[in-house]
């Protein structure tokens, strides 16, 4: 019987992921478009000044973890409550369930954020060019894990909220929560700083500053040791991949909640 | 052979028969006239006359044969049951053998029906049976789903029972290997039972062994077997597994912390096969009803699917192919990826892919999408999405239907040729229940729905009931209207242009239930 069940999972997952290659093609080719666009823009911006000064590499850094974030939670944030009320609950009726559906969505973002983060990193690496320090393929992973970690993080809310315009509605919260949680723009203390361990951002940018060796920099201020000098860049994707595994069932979670019964 | 007292009058102090209570039950008449037509049926009520339609005589039964008198018999119904008057007929009416005729044994007073008894109109001094006899069957557990179906013998002898070894052969569990043989002469028929298990009725009486001329009719448990010239026409009782059977005492949901009941008081049986449409206004709780069966409200209650309970089973509940009112497809895929990927995760049968795509494709064709399937959805006009929305749940090869206005924003041409693809799905004894507003733009509804469900919300407290749940000319009937559109009229509230008379049926058909 378990084995059937586990049959009927693996099956549903792969003709949903198959089914997502299908449907998602055009909005996929969107987001590549758009993310390329806001690298370059970011990178126009930044790339002169990084990796002369401490302040400068930092804020650079810190736009280019901003830029995945934005990505990744570009990729999803509308995907599961677009078509939640009228479809996905109909076929969590008939026998789908939400964790091969919401593992299909995983599957299928898990490719499209390699080709983004391939094509940002690209960007990043060719306009930095020999300025870079550190191990490329390392700033690579980073990218990538962000990016797919951002994208968990929006099918959380793309799962709990009942339509797009909500979504939209608390999608800069998102953002503003890992932009002012990361503890770069502010130093932070007490309460906030314990906040700060589950954002995306703060773990990003532990593990650029560590690859980069910020601390290294002319500049470089003592306040800001903790985050890029106590962390390993290898620590932090671990805390991303911990991150990816609890966004998925907090996805799961939150989309069986909100389509459990007919609400009046 | 048995003969009977002829029973007092009405309105004399006769004592009900037993087990008919206050209200007689369902009757039928099962009219043979000749072995290649089937009979006729027809529905006893109070006071129905029989005889031969002609231009100044219209008997509510009519009957085409010379030897009918033109106000040949009447029937009648009381709390005692139902009762058999011939009318000073010419040829007077046999009833199980004997003859009630006005010169020779008068019917005095109305004759006292039991389940199963005969009545003939034949000339009563002929050794033979004329050709234009009439023999007509009393019965009150006459199944209308059965089948009839003819056997003309090469042979002198017919067995008949339970064995393939048998021409007339039944599934029936209560048949014996072997339940009976007739033998065959030129202008009769001898039955001889051959087993004592299961008894063989002539006149109404079980009997060893007896002949029958032309025209004659015998039973065995609920099958009766009409003899002519050689050929046998009879029924055959479906052997049908148990459909959905709905008590449903109340559906609710809850609405800032209070108990807001939706829907009460809905008890009734759908059988495979049945093609069951569900009508009645605004808010009287016709998607909620389905809904109750999904599984998808709070119930007060028990639904039973093929006898195992429904509630809270989602395997059960999961397995009904159900479109609701927003068409739940992907809109940018091709109809083909959308029924492929529908029929690999939820059909019940097990295909390699050469016959998953003929399955499919048959499918397709069926519903008219088969030049459709390389399109996206969204390509697709109206009424094809609607269709293909159906089709996706067709290609599960569910046994169990439930469509929610699928006919909506269709014209009545297209209405009408999605109602004979969801026919053809009950007739291959799927279950398949519709709710739609557009019924009254098709022509013949009770060629098309074998049930109809009428909801109705009360005005005493807004809550949606059961008004009726019958066939399409019970429901003429028990409304008194000519069509069906007159019902919804009748029981829609005064603010939406009806009568308001909602309160009225519901308790009347309660009445009318609780009795059965």
């Amino acid at each position: 019987m378990n084995s059937n069940n586990n049959d009927l999972a693996l099956l549903q997952i792969k003709i949903y992921t198959r089914k997502f290659f299908r449907t998602q093609k055009r909005e996929s080719f969107i987001s590549i478009i758009i993310g390329i666009l806001i690298t370059l823009l970011v990178m126009y911006v930044t790339a002169d000044k990084m990796f002369e000064t401490y302040e400068n590499t930092k804020s650079g850094m810190f736009a280019m973890i901003c830029v995945c974030i934005w990505i990744g939670i570009f990729n999803s944030i509308q995907l599961v409550c677009r078509e939640k009320n009228d479809i996905v609950k109909d076929e969590l009726d008939k026998s789908l369930r939400a964790s091969s559906y919401m593992a299909a969505h995983f599957i299928y973002q898990f490719f499209l954020c390699i080709i983004q983060s391939i094509v940002v990193f690209a960007i990043f690496y060719l306009t930095l060019s020999d300025k870079l320090e550190g191990e490329p393929l390392e700033y690579l992973i980073t990218i990538f894990l962000v990016m797919y970690a951002s994208d968990a993080m929006a099918f959380v809310l793309s799962s709990a909220v009942p339509t797009p315009i909500v979504a939209m509605t608390l999608m800069p919260l998102l953002l503003l929560i890992q932009l002012v949680l990361a503890g770069v723009l502010f130093i932070l203390e007490g309460g906030a700083a314990n906040i700060a361990d589950f954002t995306i951002s703060k773990w990003g940018m532990a593990a650029f500053g560590k690859i980069g060796d910020i601390c290294s920099l002319p500049s470089f201020t003592e306040p800001d040791t903790e985050l890029f000098v106590d962390h390993a860049a290898s620590e932090c994707w671990l805390y991303f991949i911990l991150f990816i595994i609890a966004f998925y069932f907090l996805s799961v979670f939150a989309l069986k909640i909100t389509t459990r019964k007919i609400k009046k | 052979m048995t003969t009977r007292k002829p029973m007092p009058a009405f309105g004399g102090s006769h004592r009900p028969a037993p087990g008919f209570g206050t209200t007689p039950p369902k009757a039928q008449l099962i009219i043979f006239t000749n072995v290649k037509d089937n009979p006729v049926i027809v529905n006893l009520k109070s006071n129905m006359t029989i005889g031969r339609e002609v231009h100044d005589s219209h008997p509510d039964i009519p009957i085409n044969s010379k030897i009918v008198s033109r106000k040949h018999g009447s029937f009648s119904v009381s709390s005692g049951g139902f009762f058999y008057e011939d009318s000073d007929s010419f040829n007077g009416t046999f009833v199980n053998g004997t003859l009630y005729k006005h010169d020779r044994n008068p019917c005095t007073s109305p004759i006292q029906l039991k389940d199963g008894d005969i009545l003939r109109i034949d000339c009563a001094d002929s050794k033979t049976s004329h050709p234009e006899a009439v023999t007509i069957v009393f019965s009150l557990t006459y199944d209308k789903r059965s089948k009839w179906r003819r056997e003309k013998p090469k042979t002198a002898t017919l067995p008949i029972g339970i064995s393939n070894k048998n021409l007339v052969a039944f599934d029936q569990k209560t048949f014996s290997v072997q339940n009976a043989i007739a033998k065959i002469n030129p202008s009769s028929c001898t039955v001889a039972a051959s087993t004592k298990r299961n008894n063989v009725f002539h006149n109404n009486c079980p009997t060893s062994e007896f002949t029958i001329k032309n025209k004659g009719v015998f039973r065995i448990d609920n099958n009766f077997f009409y003899y002519e010239s050689g050929e046998f026409l009879y029924n055959v009782c479906l052997v049908t597994e148990p459909g959905m059977n709905v008590r449903l005492a109340e559906t609710h949901v809850m609405d800032k912390m209070h108990k807001k009941v939706l829907l009460k008081d809905v008890n009734l049986n759908i059988d495979k096969g049945d093609f069951a449409l569900i009508i009645g206004g605004s808010g009287a709780g016709k998607s909620t009803f389905m809904n109750s069966i999904l599984g998808k409200y709070d119930i007060v209650g028990k639904i039973t699917i093929g006898g195992k309970e429904a509630s809270g089973n989602s395997d059960l509940t999961s397995a009904i192919a159900y479109v609701p009112q927003t068409l739940p497809i992907r809109k940018e895929e091709k109809l083909i990826d959308v029924v492929t990927d529908t029929c690999i995760l939820r059909c019940k049968k097990k295909m390699n892919a050469k016959q998953r795509k003929k399955f499919i494709m048959d499918t397709l064709e069926s519903l008219g999408l088969a030049g459709k399937a390389k399109m996206e959805i969204k390509k697709l006009s109206g009424g094809e999405q609607r269709r293909a929305a159906i089709a996706n749940e067709v290609v599960t090869d569910s046994d169990i239907f439930f469509l929610d206005e699928p006919d909506s924003g269709l014209d009545p041409k297209s209405g009408m040729e999605l109602m004979t693809n969801l026919k053809a799905l009950s007739d291959n004894g799927k279950m398949v229940m519709l709710i739609s507003h557009n019924y009254a733009s098709y022509p013949n509804p009770e060629s098309i729905y074998t049930k109809i469900i009428i909801l109705a919300k009360s005005n005493r407290d807004g809550i949606g009931r059961l008004a009726f749940c019958g066939t399409v000319k019970e429901a003429l009937e028990f409304f008194e209207v000519e069509s069906l559109k007159d019902i919804t009229k009748l029981i829609n509230p005064v603010s939406e242009n009806g009568e308001g008379r909602a309160d009225e049926f519901v308790d009347k058909f309660r009445r009318m239930n609780s009795y059965e």
